[in-house]
């Protein structure tokens, strides 16, 4: 370990530079490597977060009903960054901010940086989460901070060291969470406002920004107030099921007409815009209550009204066979104007599937379920599902077993039973390394804000990346699977059945990527294929998928839980199809796969009612992560009453077959042709794609070609 | 029993209450000049050809045992004088540029399809609907099928031009839960020119269905030049009105989808260039039919 005043140098520069993260790691001491300091390195860690968050930029406030406003506090430009992923370094940003160094000490103080920081060990992916806002408004953070005093006294008294660091290191975490709302409030004072409107909206604020979110909420607009903190706090991910926590403010108010209906929407689009140009994700509303009752309200329609046009948040709306006509009309009002919001959610069936799956979650908690990042399912307030740990890309396996086992196959039987077997193996492989992962970042990557806000962390005294939050399962992508089933329709038919090729010609053809065989490509399009409710692939879906979600289902991440499969592809099935080669369903090497759990891209022929039809094939129940179904329905099929209510009917009875979640497209072909030709023309058209919307004009030109492919219904 | 189908739609949300599934009745025998189905016209198979489907690759020529039928310098492909519609081409064709439009299907191959969509019948209050063409020119297929419909428990729409025997629609109309019933032209003189048939027969045929009871929606057809005129409507509303089956009058806005399946079968199409009627032109005639105290929709 380096000596004080070596130290002090170091902290000092890693401040001069904007290294406010690092600075704060550091302030004990430089270790060596990441294994030769305490681990966890909770200390560490929130003197990171209290030193970051008392010197990070904060931008000046101008006069919006939250602070900061489309903002965040996390990214500064940081090379050693600490987010809700988790927390680590970029070494080509070390390299930069080298170059710009001025002193001989900056360089240094880099350069040990770059050192230490590359001795952490591989950590994963992605872990989407939604703080406990409502624990929050009812508390105030001076009952978390309560909570945490409590804990460390009795984990004091018991002699629980590893208790004693994580709360000591909880209150630390607090005090720079202080040290943040101070200058939260400091930004807002001084700001000098000549809008009348505007500077009321100052006064409303900072008197809020007095009380919470350390004092309890007592009205909507405080209450708004104390979310945003905390949803800028946690980095701007989710907001859960807004609309359950936030209505006993909004009717209180407004039975004590304090609270205006266009006032309160007003605020909920500001906080959507704040969502939308923040990259938030995901809020889920509607559905049952904690009480079992229907818990959609006026509040709920404000929520959808609010999104109308918008790419985010990704609004996840629940959907009961109670659901009120008003609430239908609002999402159809919505999802009318064409951005894919909100998408559909037939809520039995994911109390069916996350009961089936046997994850322990109390009675009490499953209303409570909601979204979070793309639609990654987890409990609102009390999860750490590792969201999106992996993708599990089949069709790459499928390709690689078809070339080495097809040849010597003498039945169709007998391939399908040898690459189940790969399959299951690679799924060994794949979540061994999830939980190596999982392990590695409860070791070296403890997410102290997290711990702070998601239960049962604080009661249990346990941080969060190490099992403290109630519920831990893994989602995982499970990705490709209508590419699977229509491969093996197509060998069952050309090579096995009818034996109309080879299966080493076929291989070669494959190989040359079906150069000079565009006949038999077409061919083997012409075989049966998902999407069209023939039982002839449905049947296959229905069994394959109920071989590979069990294979997940099956095994546990070491954090807890189970493996959940989900297929939420959001812009990654373009990329998905670069690496996977000719497949037998007559798809091009390198091009997309299918886009979540449809029908691979204009195969879905047979209309809306035989692709749902194919979705319920899928072994559903088995797969409560989210398997995600877009569909993209002509804008003709909206203009009427009655044409609605058919779109409401055809809704309702993919959720009665057992359908759980689906996402509407409405866009006219020609738009999206001529958006093609000329995406100059349309900056502001919004597409659903995977699980969630996103702007056309970002999407890459394979993933507009694939949207274009996409078969439109009506 | 056989009949001959071209296609079976399902997610129709046009062609009655709920969400239906429409079978498509090969063969009619009235000659709309706008008809948007003129490959139904003809009682038999027939092969179509789809240009910009086709990859080149010849497998239709190896396949057609009659020289000269395909032509692939011409840009229909093929030769109607000389083509049987035998199929083999179609069946040769992987990418589906040739199709063989009209199949031989028996009622329980069809009822099998229109099941499929059972539980979303059940919910929107749809079920099974006869197009075409014209059902009632496969009247025995048709009766069967509505049976075979009503016995399984579906709901039945048939939709008719209104042209066939008395006696058959009279027996259809036994086991169907709602009739659409084209009016197109009043004017006897002008209706044999524009549709190619007597509507007498027609006029006759609806008034048989006000003694039989059944509830009828009409459908009109507002084709700019030819059905769209005032007088018309005020005709085809006043008759609509004194039928006591009749509460509602569907005006169907004209659409050019029709214009390339009349190129594809090689026929010329005379409304070329016709433009749809604007909304205040369909709101025009919607008030005419509703100033008979009828409910009038728009479509289209």
């Amino acid at each position: 370990m380096a000596g004080t005043t070596e130290k002090d140098t170091a902290v000092e520069a890693l401040n001069e530079i904007g290294e406010y993260f690092a600075a704060g790691f550091f302030e004990d001491g430089v270790p060596e490597s990441a294994q030769a300091m305490e681990l966890p390195p909770l200390m560490r860690v929130a003197k990171g977060i209290r030193n970051h968050l008392a010197r990070c930029p904060l931008p000046p406030y101008g006069g919006e009903w939250f602070y900061p406003f489309c903002g965040d506090v996390w990214s500064c430009g940081e090379a050693v960054w600490h987010h809700y992923v988790r927390f680590g370094h970029s070494a080509a940003a070390i390299d930069e901010k080298r170059k710009k160094a001025s002193t001989d000490a900056q360089r240094a103080a880099l350069d040990a940086l770059g050192a230490f920081w590359s001795t952490f060990p591989p950590a994963g992916g992605y872990t989407h989460s939604i703080p406990h806002y409502d624990r929050v408004l009812a508390e105030g953070l001076d009952g978390f901070e309560r909570r945490i005093r409590a804990g460390l006294q009795r984990a004091r008294r018991l002699g629980e060291d590893e208790k004693v660091r994580l709360y000591e290191s909880l209150l630390v975490v607090i005090e720079g969470v202080r040290i943040l709302h101070g200058r939260f409030i400091g930004q807002v004072e001084s700001a000098h406002l000549s809008d009348p409107e505007q500077e009321t909206r100052r006064r409303r604020l900072l008197s809020a920004l007095r009380r919470v979110p350390f004092e309890p909420a007592t009205g909507f607009h405080d209450a708004m107030v104390a979310v945003h903190f905390i949803y800028v706090l946690d980095g701007n991910d989710n907001l859960g099921r807004f609309d359950q926590f936030m209505r006993p403010f909004f009717e209180a108010d407004r039975k004590a007409g304090r609270l205006g209906r266009d006032e309160a929407l007003d605020m909920i689009r500001a906080t959507w815009t704040h969502m939308d140009r923040s990259t938030g994700w995901n809020a889920a509303i509607g559905g049952t209550a904690a009480g079992g009752e229907q818990g959609a309200s006026e509040l709920t329609i404000l929520c959808i009204e609010a999104a109308r046009g918008r790419r985010r948040p990704n609004l996840a709306l629940r959907l009961r066979e109670d659901t009120p006509q008003e609430i239908w009309d609002a999402a159809l009002d919505c999802i009318a104007t064409g951005a894919g919001l909100p998408a559909l959610y037939g809520e039995q069936n994911y109390f069916r599937a996350l009961r089936e799956a046997h994850l322990g979650i109390r009675e009490d908690d499953l209303p409570w379920f909601a979204f979070g990042g793309c639609t990654e399912t987890m409990v609102h307030g009390r999860s750490n599902v590792g969201s999106l740990d992996a993708h599990f890309n089949i069709p790459v396996r499928f390709v690689d077993v078809l070339h080495r086992e097809l040849a010597s196959c003498g039945t169709f039987d007998e391939f399908l039973a040898r690459f189940k077997t790969h399959l299951r193996e690679e799924v060994r492989r794949f979540t061994d390394d999830i939980s190596s992962w999982q392990a590695n970042k409860a070791r070296y990557f403890p997410q102290l804000i997290r711990t702070l806000l998601i239960d049962d962390c604080i009661d249990q005294g346990r941080e969060y990346a190490a099992g403290g939050a109630r519920y831990n399962w893994s989602v995982n992508n499970v990705e490709g699977i209508a590419n699977i089933v229509d491969s093996l329709c197509a060998l069952r038919e050309v090579v096995f059945e009818n034996r109309e090729i080879t299966a080493a010609e076929l291989l070669a053809v494959l190989r040359d990527d079906f150069k000079g065989r565009e006949a038999l490509r077409k061919r083997l399009e012409k075989c049966p294929r998902y999407g069209n409710g023939d039982e002839r692939a449905d049947s296959l879906a229905r069994e394959f998928s109920e071989f590979i979600f069990h294979e997940f289902m099956s095994r546990a991440p070491w954090r807890g839980g189970r493996f959940l499969p989900a297929c939420l592809m959001f812009v990654t099935y373009a990329d998905a199809g670069k690496p996977v080669g000719a497949t037998p369903d007559g798809r091009r090497a390198g091009t997309p796969i299918a886009d979540s759990a449809g029908a691979y891209q204009g195969r879905d022929r047979r209309g809306p009612t035989a692709l749902l039809r194919s979705v319920t094939s899928l072994d559903l129940v088995h797969a409560p992560g989210t398997m995600v179904v877009n569909i993209r329905i002509s804008k003709k099929l909206l203009s009427t009453p009655d044409e609605r209510e058919r779109l409401k009917d055809l809704i309702r009875t993919y959720f009665r077959m057992g359908g759980m979640q689906i996402q509407i497209n409405v866009v006219d072909q020609a738009v999206l042709r001529d958006a093609f030709e000329h995406p100059e023309r349309h900056e502001d058209l919004i597409i659903r794609v995977g699980g969630y919307s996103e702007y056309w004009s970002r999407l890459s030109r394979d993933l507009q070609l694939s949207i274009l492919e996409r078969t439109e219904h009506g | 029993m056989k009949g001959l189908v071209f296609d079976i739609q399902r997610f129709s949300i046009h062609d009655g209450p709920g969400i239906r599934t429409t079978v498509f009745f090969k063969g009619c025998p009235l000659r709309c000049q706008w008809c948007h189905n003129p490959e139904s016209w003809l009682g038999k198979p027939q092969v179509l050809f789809y240009a910009n489907k086709c990859i080149g690759c010849g497998g239709c020529l190896k396949a057609c045992p009659i020289k000269g039928a395909l032509d692939k310098q011409s840009e229909t492909r093929i030769n109607h004088k000389l083509c049987t519609d035998c199929g083999l081409c179609a069946e040769a064709c992987p990418a589906e540029a040739l199709v063989l439009c009209g199949r031989e299907m028996t009622v329980e191959e069809v009822i099998e399809e229109v099941e499929k969509d059972r539980p979303f019948y059940e919910t929107s209050g749809g079920g099974m609907t006869l197009s075409g063409g014209e059902p009632l020119m496969q009247a025995e297929f048709a009766i069967a099928l509505l049976k075979a419909g009503k016995s399984a428990g579906l709901h039945t729409v048939l939709d008719t031009s209104g042209y066939g025997k008395a006696e058959h629609l009279r027996e259809a109309a036994r086991h169907v839960d709602l009739v659409l019933f084209d009016l197109k032209v009043m004017d006897a003189a002008r209706h044999r020119e524009v549709v190619g048939v007597e509507a007498r027969v027609i006029h006759d045929n609806l008034r048989m269905l006000a003694e039989v009871g059944v509830p009828v929606i009409i459908r009109v057809p507002v084709i700019p030049t030819r059905t769209d005129s005032a007088e018309n409507l005020r005709a085809i509303a006043e008759m609509a009105a004194s039928l006591p089956n009749v509460r509602q009058v569907d005006l169907m806005r004209y659409n050019r989808l029709g214009e390339s399946k009349w190129q594809r079968l090689g026929r010329p199409y005379e409304l070329n260039g016709l433009q749809p009627p604007d909304d205040e032109g369909m709101n025009r005639l919607k008030a005419i039919v509703e100033a008979e105290k009828l409910e009038a929709t728009v479509q289209g």
